[in-house]
């Protein structure tokens, strides 16, 4: 398998893992799902274990042993925060409510807010 | 291998750094590399990547690590990618820009404000303008009340989303 075509099957497992969430998923159920081998399998998962990504579980399951991998990583949104001033303001430092550089006097932090604020019958906006 | 937030990833690393900082996090891994090689990889100069590197050092984003070359007694370093952090950073400016907004909220509920309706003109709350007779002392016209109920709204959604963005 290429190197892309090999990144691609560890992004497929690490997003079937995290969607997993708490409960986890069998390494068994995960390979089936990316539709790999299951050296294949227990090498995705062994790598990206490796890599800080997930955690390992030791589970007998059917009378064998097979591991449940659980995710290290949450999905993290910055939808709420894209393109917000403060991010890339050089004021950022000393601007705090009733500081030398106030907030509540921001021209384009309060612009920033009525452009991207997800106001209901309005969600499209965004 | 960059995990799936990519996207978040090189959003942090922008204003960590800019877009030098996006290059460089494009081709650093949880592998460590040297800044020669992530420098001809990304196709900056070596200076220009060093100084994102640091900047992506001092806001957490990679780790480094130095070793000294046995043979010219100078240091190496090596980088690699700090995902530990990813959710802390993010987590933190939503807060301080939380707290910014709550303030805001806060000034927006307690006041009147008075404007001219000059473009590029600011609002004046009822102090301000009683100070200034109702007269912009920006570019001269009356100030009349300002309905800021589209503000208060604005706010309160963006409060709510980051909120429920921060609970989850």
């Amino acid at each position: 398998m290429s190197k892309a075509g090999k990144e691609s099957l560890y992004q497929k497992a690490l997003k079937i893992i995290m969607e997993a969430g708490e409960e986890g998923i069998l390494q068994s159920e995960l390979w089936k799902l990316l539709g790999a081998t299951s050296r294949e399998g227990s090498r995705i998962a062994l790598k990206l274990e490796r890599r800080g990504l997930i955690t390992r579980r030791r589970e007998l399951h059917d009378g064998r042993w097979t591991y449940r991998l659980f995710p290290k990583i949450r999905k993290i949104s910055v939808a709420s925060i894209v393109g917000c001033p403060c991010l890339t303001c050089p004021d950022a430092f000393r601007c705090a409510p009733g500081g030398v550089v106030d907030p509540v006097y921001c021209y384009d932090l309060s612009r920033w807010v009525l452009e991207t604020a997800p106001i209901e019958g309005d969600e499209g906006k965004e | 291998m960059i995990p799936l937030e990519e996207d978040v990833l090189e959003f942090i690393a922008w204003v960590i750094g800019g877009d030098e900082a996006v290059r460089v996090i494009r081709v650093l891994g949880e592998k460590e590399m040297s800044d020669e090689e992530i420098a001809r990889k990304a196709n900056l100069k070596e200076d220009v990547a060093r100084r994102a590197l640091y900047n992506l050092y001092q806001g957490l984003l990679v780790r480094m690590r130095r070793e000294r070359d046995e043979e010219t007694g100078r240091y190496k370093f090596f980088w690699s990618l700090n995902l530990d952090q990813v959710e802390a950073i993010v987590r933190d400016w939503k807060r301080k820009i939380l707290k910014k907004l709550e303030a805001m909220l806060e000034h927006e509920q307690n006041n009147q404000f008075f404007f001219c309706g000059t473009p590029g003109c600011r609002r004046y709350t009822f102090d301000e303008a009683y100070e200034h007779m109702f007269r912009c002392p920006r570019c001269g016209r009356p100030l009349e009340f300002y309905d800021n109920s589209k503000e208060i709204k604005a706010l309160k959604a963006k409060i709510k989303q980051i909120k429920a963005e921060l609970e989850a």
